[in-house]
């Protein structure tokens, strides 16, 4: 008996363990690229801090390319598509949980389809909605296509968290003396907190990290967003692989401290099922 | 302060239920109100309509003066405890039950001080800084009381609000709601399924099935002259025991046997040629010889003070007898019954209504 709990306990860590090492590897290797003196990517040596490393992609990539204004279109964009996100999904959430309206079940099952067709097979439709009403290569399509792809997500989310909060709970708070959108407000939304967190959290790092929209959409260097910007980076003859390096950490430095942030309401907010009332 | 008044309120769900059916309903200004019914006989919906939680189909609703069928919830001055409490989660005790006060802008200084007479009387002074989550039943249970009566509304509606807790709590909770009451004088219809706690909790009961009112009473009255075949086996513990009696020679007769009442009967509706006689418990008697019914011992439950006796007729009808003090029985044994002529209740068997010799 209790050999048999070690072997599995032992099993599942090792699982864990091969994981965690097949997920790092290639961060540490970007990041160890990153710090490499000259633009070799191939390299015999295993040491993670190279031999004569040095910060000077980072400034390079800093201070010489337009990096800052990448990053301040995809703060933009992201942002934006944070907050629409969220104020759409918690409200149309909401209707499909307590409401009961004509094309309510057809509404949630389209969410669920449009889940289902790869995010390339959208691009051609985008493209042509947004040239119709003028949004081509302009920073608000951007935004426009990705609330559009994040929300069907962040609505069922929203929508299953709202299913189990007991209605009672708005009820009292209606009686108590507010009205239906008070006690939405006062009383549900507070206590779908951590919903709403990883609501915000998709919809940021839908729009953070997405480059097949942004190629067909942006054309204009001044609109590029990070991931546009740093495929820009390598270049058709060579690619500055250090720089390229430096700018993915750099990238990925805003997502993982939101992650880190909103840490706590994601694992309330994966054992939701559990947490009643 | 305010009388509630339900005339002619019906409530439908969809096209094809009726939850209530022409509902005619008065609760006196003060007055300790309990609806009393199965499960599923539409208590909870006359409180959902009152509260205006739910729209009525037909009917009016008064509280006070005012008709009050088109105003929201909010604006009806009435507090409402549900059955699950429904606290809100993320709130301290002391914001649960300044919730409504806060909307309503109460001056800060006013607020703390009816909050905290509000946990004074419930003895929850101690535990205001704490979650609800933190809390155990019967806590949770003042606190959702706390709500209520902060804002001294015009009417308090509880739908049951006990069936939580153990059965000591209940006991306890029972008293303390009855003693609030007494001392806040507002105006309550207090809703559950246990005819006990109506009996003991209530200045009038009215007893609901099937979405129609089949009495208003007071306890003892209901108890005494129930209206009719439901409210009869509704009311009192163990149930009121019913036999089909047919008349034979101008006297009513159970399965043939000479009937150990007589002279009575035989004034009842002269057109009926069964009727259908109610007998409580405690008026059913027992002897090991002597007239009566011959009748078995099934089942003994020996309660101290009191003993239940459940016995099987010749044709298997079930009988239950209180006995007072202890007396012992054997399973099996066969026993003479007898009625108090005095206290048999008697039905119309088509209508189920009282019908009076
Ligand atoms: N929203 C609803 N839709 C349809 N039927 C309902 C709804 N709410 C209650 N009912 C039905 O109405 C009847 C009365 O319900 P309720 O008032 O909750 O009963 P009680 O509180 O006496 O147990 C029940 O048969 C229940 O199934
Ligand atoms: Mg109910």
């Amino acid at each position: 008996m209790a050999m048999g709990k070690k072997m599995t306990s032992a099993i599942v860590h090792l699982t864990l363990i091969l994981a965690t090492i097949v997920t790092i590897y290639p961060v540490l290797q970007v990041i160890s690229i990153s710090l490499r003196p000259g633009d070799s990517l191939y390299s015999t040596s295993l040491a993670l801090i190279p031999e004569g490393a040095t910060l000077n992609a980072y400034k390079t990539i800093l201070f010489e390319k337009p990096f800052l204004l990448w990053m301040r279109n995809s703060l933009l964009v992201s942002i934006t598509v944070t907050i629409l996100g969220v104020a759409l999904a918690s409200t149309a959430g909401y209707a499909f949980c307590r409401y009961r309206f004509p094309g309510r079940g057809i509404g949630l099952m389209s969410f669920l389809i449009s889940q289902m067709f790869p995010a390339t097979m959208l691009l051609l439709p985008l493209f042509l909605l947004l040239k119709k009403v003028g949004l081509l290569d302009a920073l608000p399509g951007l935004v426009i296509a990705y609330v559009a792809t994040a929300l069907p997500f962040c609505v069922w989310t929203m929508k299953g968290y709202y299913d189990s909060i007991p209605v009672d709970l708005e009820e009292a708070a209606m009686v108590d003396g507010l009205t239906q959108i008070g006690a939405f407000r006062k009383v549900t939304l507070p206590l779908s907190a951590p919903a709403l967190m990883i609501t915000a959290l998709f919809s940021f790092i839908t729009a953070w990290s997405e480059f097949m929209v942004a190629r067909v959409i942006i054309q204009s260097l001044d609109l590029y967003t990070l991931p546009l910007g740093l495929e820009s980076l390598a270049g058709t003859f060579q690619t500055e692989w250090a720089n390229y390096s430096a700018g993915a950490v750099l990238v990925c430095i805003p997502v993982v401290a939101l992650f880190l942030a909103l840490n706590r309401y994601l694992v309330s907010g994966l054992t939701l099922g559990g947490v009643k009332g | 302060m305010a009388g509630v008044r339900l005339s002619g309120v019906t409530k439908r769900y969809g096209a094809g239920i009726t939850v209530l059916d022409n509902i005619d309903l008065e609760v006196h200004d003060r007055e300790f109100m309990v609806l009393v019914g199965p499960s599923g006989c539409g208590k909870s919906t006359v409180l959902r309509v009152l509260s205006g939680l739910e729209p009525v189909d037909a009917g009016e609703i008064r509280i006070g003066d005012r008709v009050v069928n088109d105003l929201a919830p909010r604006d009806r001055d009435i507090a409402m405890v549900f059955q699950s409490y429904a606290l809100y989660p993320h709130l301290t005790v002391f914001e649960n039950i300044a919730f409504g006060l806060r909307v309503r802008k109460t001056p800060k200084q006013e607020l703390a001080r009816l909050v905290g007479e509000a946990a004074e009387v419930l003895s929850l002074s101690d535990k205001l800084e704490k979650l609800p989550r933190h809390l155990s039943g019967g806590e949770r249970q003042r606190v959702a009381l706390g709500r209520a009566i902060v804002r001294k509304p015009q009417v308090f509606l509880f739908d049951e609000p006990l069936s939580n807790l153990d059965a000591k709590l209940r006991v306890q909770m029972r008293a303390e709601i009855s003693a609030l009451h007494k001392r806040l004088q507002i105006t309550t219809i207090y809703v559950t399924h246990d005819q006990v706690e109506a009996m003991t909790m209530g200045e009038r009961i009215t007893v609901l099935n099937g979405g129609h009112i089949q009495q208003t009473d007071e306890p003892l009255t209901l108890y005494n002259t129930p209206a009719n075949r439901f409210v009869a086996e509704f009311i009192g513990s163990p149930p009121m025991n019913l036999m089909s009696l047919t008349k034979k020679d101008g006297v009513f007769q159970y399965a043939g046997h000479p009937l150990p009442f007589t002279g009575n009967t035989g004034a009842a509706e002269p057109s009926l040629d069964t009727v259908l006689a109610g007998i409580r418990p405690e008026h059913v008697d027992v002897a090991e010889g002597g007239g009566g019914l011959p009748a078995q011992v099934v089942l003994v439950e020996p309660m101290g003070g009191e003993t239940i006796v459940y016995l099987a007729l010749e044709d298997g009808t079930r009988l239950v007898a209180k006995i007072d003090g202890m007396r012992r029985f054997t399973l099996g044994e066969t026993l003479m019954v007898t009625f108090d002529h005095q206290q048999i209740h008697w039905f119309d068997p088509r209508t189920e209504r009282r019908i009076s010799l």
